[in-house]
């Protein structure tokens, strides 16, 4: 009689599921869009009636005008769109505390002591209806990187590391030191601007 | 004997082992569906070209969100709209009934949470986006990102 003989188990055909693989891969590559939902964060004012206005000195105030015309307007001068960082810089930080900036305020800050803070300055954005959007985000660009910077600087200068790469403890003593202070306000009319 | 040896070693000359690939491309394809969020609203406004930034930060994850387009107006309209939430094409007055719907859906604690992000065409003129702005405003919608693409 004969004998049968053990088989080797037969290898399993993984070919199919390796096409559905792929195919399925593919898709996923092609559906995926990889733009990371990154923006400009910013907090508007509480609704009308719910606050009072709080008169501002008028020097805690920067006035940032953008015309119908994208004509960027600091102060009462026109201003280039790489000039507005080192007076926004200059206007937040007031470093040889002069009398026209705004003034200091001297506050217990955790981890860093006393600091003088600027701590009512106002950075007012203003634009007609007819700016386009690109300029009004190059603007609020600046100005959060203005904030950066200073951040940034204080950071190096006392743990010798970058804003971002500080502890969450630290970065909120370092954000107190230079508050971001960006007001939203309402559009102007302008000449020549719908309603 | 002889010809039993021979068969055997014939079995023995085994294929590529491709048992390996099918578990990579799965790897692959889980991180893929990973880092797809697919989009439930398909745009119906006009085309979004996001305006260009340097000083980006990421949404927080925990942010509810609400995403509002602003493109290019579209429609037959008499008063062609620009504005997209969801599928709907709305009015500033319909964001603002919306986001108070939405709002009163939501737990008190959670209202912080709330965010919209507001993906808009660079060549939009600003009117349309305060105006978009009071409305949020109106709604007790306060955070907001201006969505923006890296330089």
């Amino acid at each position: 009689m004969m004998r049968r003989f053990q088989r080797t188990i037969p290898d399993v055909d993984a070919n199919w599921a390796t096409n559905i693989v792929v195919l399925l891969l593919i898709f996923f590559i092609v559906i995926t869009s990889v733009d990371a939902d990154m923006g400009l964060e910013r907090r508007l004012p509480p609704p009308v009636g719910k606050y009072t206005p709080v008169k501002v000195e008028p020097r805690n105030i920067l006035n940032v005008f953008l015309t119908d015309t994208d004509e960027l307007i600091c102060g009462n001068q026109i201003v280039g769109i790489g000039e507005l960082r080192i007076l926004v810089k200059a206007f937040i930080s007031n470093p040889k505390n002069n009398k026209e900036l705004p003034e200091k305020e001297i506050k217990k800050i955790p981890l860093l002591g006393n600091m003088a803070v600027t701590s009512k300055h106002v950075i007012s954005v203003q634009c007609g209806r007819n700016t386009t959007y690109q300029a009004y985000i190059d603007v609020q660009n600046e100005l959060v990187g203005a904030y950066n910077e200073l951040r940034d600087n204080l950071a190096q200068k006392k743990w010798g590391v970058k804003y971002v790469d500080l502890s969450i403890d630290r970065q909120k003593a370092i954000s107190a030191c230079y508050p971001m202070r960006i007001s939203e306000a309402e559009p102007q009319l302008s000449k020549g601007g719908k309603k | 004997m002889k010809k039993r040896f021979i068969t055997h070693e014939k079995l023995e000359t085994s294929k590529l082992n491709a048992f390996a690939l099918p578990t990579i491309f799965l790897l692959l394809l889980f991180f893929f569906v990973m880092l797809t969020n697919i989009r439930k609203d398909k745009l119906q406004v006009g085309a979004v070209n996001a305006p260009q930034a340097t000083e980006l930060s990421a949404i927080g994850k925990k942010a509810i969100v609400t995403t509002i387009y602003i493109g290019k107006p579209v429609g037959k309209l008499a008063t062609p709209s620009r504005i997209q939430l969801n599928n709907m094409i709305l009015t500033v007055a319909g964001v603002e009934t919306y986001m108070k719907k939405k709002r009163a859906m939501l737990q008190p604690d959670e209202y912080s949470l709330m965010t919209v992000m507001l993906k808009v065409d660079k060549d939009t003129p600003m009117g349309v986006v305060s105006d978009v702005k009071q409305a949020l405003r109106r709604a007790n919608v306060l955070n907001i990102i201006y969505s923006a693409r890296p330089e």
